[in-house]
């Protein structure tokens, strides 16, 4: 049994002594040599979607790593505890595993990952690209790490779920938000946007259209919006983002992105923004 | 080759790639300390894989925790597997099973080998112990034969695409079926092919279905079927529709299909 292919590697990091299981996909366009912090690469950070196992619906977690991987950013997909092939117990109801994301409590073991991969694989950062409950984990660790720079979230939401799974606008408002807003999340997202941190969030018609109500990102985007967040809806995909145009278009929006944000060393944007720079510089 | 591997909690769990004809098979070997038989874990199909995968790896825990070492996998263009999964056939599945059945018993050749399938799986272990793999067979909620597995998916298909009626259209389950003649149709994201639709309404087990003894007594070797319903959810008939239930208390049906295999096999614990 070999732990790696010509492209993929199995990878795992110690938390808390539970066995975290990943895959990696190897990075394969080479660079020139890392002579700065800037030079060096920046990897993208797959937690899981909901329950499902790193794979995500479809396999299309596994299509978007290679994809990234091809382009020049090595990828890496992630089991959290009790999820896919990672050591620990998940709870036995949904209600109870989402009750867990909403705390953040998933957090901690993206910020080791995170803080070991960036180590091991001579990483300037790490960037998450995570769906529905991962995104909710991913906003918390971001807001902890200093290793993550930068933010995909495939349909966030902020509100907690009750019994039933229907988002209640019940009660009276908060701050301008509905009861069940999920406020320490909030100001994690409010943490991030200040902070300048690149968010690119990508949503698909039928999350939007399910359970209706208040409009969290709306609102959020009108209070916190610095110019370091994108939004482009991905038409005609279901919520997984798997089937339809949704896999192609997301792979196609978040290489546009990591091109304009996180160029690879010698790529042109890289070459424009170091013009950028130097011109501000002299001037 | 270049690996990175941490200490792990536990060493006996060990994920790994075996080469298959160009592919890579993505396995996952849940061994024990002094084992007394093997069984090959043949999961549920695409989809239903997803759905399945934490009860199916605890049910590996609980085997390995119990001195019977398993294997799990991913079918070819599967999953972590490579490989394109519309390029696939149920033939090459059914390889996949057999390569891994000898890779089991290469490892331990004393031991008793046991095929355990679940949904699509089961009829993909079934074949192989029809064809002489194996000591015994065990398997879970088997379909009548693939198409019942593609089926549901397609249905699924249906589903997601009335969400978008308004810019796909209203079609009828025959109108998917018409297509699959000439275009591959995603379902949950796996593109099935014509070819794949076809062979699946003739890909069913060579072993009567609803009759252990009398499958028994054509093999030669013991053999249990058990149906399993919703109850056992979401390792079977987990599916994208509202599931509630992610990691089920299953301990008596992994007790009796433990006491089952080391009955079977004619070990004890």
């Amino acid at each position: 049994m070999k732990l790696a292919t010509e492209t993929r590697e199995i990878v795992t990091v110690a938390v808390d002594g539970m066995c975290l299981r990943g895959t990696h996909h190897r990075s394969r366009k080479k660079l020139a040599p890392a002579r700065s912090e800037r030079s060096r690469r920046i990897g993208v950070l797959f937690p899981n979607s909901g329950v499902m196992p790193r794979t995500a619906t479809g396999d299309s977690a596994v299509y978007w790593a290679d994809s990234f991987a091809t382009v020049g950013y090595p990828s890496f997909r992630f089991d959290l505890a009790g999820l896919g092939d990672s050591d620990g117990q998940a709870p036995s109801r949904v209600l109870d595993f989402l009750a867990r994301v909403n705390t953040g409590s998933y957090a901690p073991q993206i910020c080791t990952i995170a803080r070991s991969l960036t180590d091991r694989f001579d990483l300037s950062s790490v960037l998450l690209v995570a769906h529905c409950g991962g995104t909710v984990s991913a906003m918390y660790a971001a807001a902890a790490s200093k290793e993550v720079k930068g933010l995909v979230l495939m349909d966030p939401y902020f509100h907690l779920q009750e019994a039933g799974g229907q988002r209640s606008l019940a009660g009276v408002a908060e701050n301008g938000l509905p009861r069940n807003a999920n406020l320490p999340l909030i100001d994690c997202w409010n943490q991030l946007s200040f902070s300048g941190t690149p968010i690119l969030v990508l949503t698909a018609p039928s999350f939007k259209a399910k359970g209706g109500g208040f409009d969290f990102l709306d609102y959020l985007l009108s209070t916190s919006d610095r110019g370091n967040i994108a939004v482009q809806p991905i038409e005609d995909t279901p919520h997984s983002f798997a089937e339809g145009p949704g896999k192609e278009a997301v792979r196609k929006h978040i290489e546009r992105w990591l091109d304009a944000w996180f160029p690879l060393a010698g790529s042109s944007s890289a070459v424009q923004n170091a013009l950028e720079l130097s011109a501000l510089g002299s001037s | 080759m270049n690996t990175h591997v941490e200490h792990v909690e536990n060493p006996l769990e060990q994920a790994g790639y075996l080469e298959l004809s160009g592919t890579h098979l993505y396995t996952v070997l849940h061994g024990a300390t002094d084992p007394i038989a093997r069984v090959l874990l043949v999961g549920p199909f695409a989809s239903e894989r997803h759905y399945s995968y934490i009860p199916w790896v605890r049910w590996a825990r609980f085997l390995a925790a119990r001195r019977i070492e398993a294997l799990r996998y991913d079918y070819r263009g599967i999953g972590e597997s490579t490989g394109v999964f519309g390029e696939m056939t149920l033939g090459d599945w059914c390889e996949d099973v057999t390569f891994l059945a000898r890779w089991l018993e290469d490892r331990s050749p004393d031991l008793p080998l046991v095929l355990h399938g679940l949904e699509m799986g089961a009829i993909l272990a079934r074949k192989a112990f029809a064809a002489g793999t194996g000591d015994a067979l065990l398997t879970w909620a088997a379909p009548a034969n693939a198409n019942e597995v593609l089926r549901a998916a397609l249905l699924r298909r249906i589903t997601v695409d009335r969400t978008f009626k308004s810019t796909v259209g209203y079609r009828l389950f025959s109108d998917y079926v018409e297509r699959l003649d000439t275009v591959p149709i995603e379902a949950d994201g796996y593109q099935l092919s014509a070819k794949l639709w076809r062979e699946s309404f003739t890909f069913e087990t060579p072993l009567d279905q609803n009759d252990e003894s009398a499958a028994a007594a054509s093999s030669g070797r013991p053999v249990r079927a058990l149906p399993l319903d919703k109850s056992a959810a979401p390792l079977v008939k987990g599916s994208t529709m509202g599931y509630l239930s992610v990691n089920p208390d299953l301990s008596e049906l992994f007790a009796d299909n433990f006491e089952w295999i080391t009955y079977a096999t004619g070990v004890l614990p």
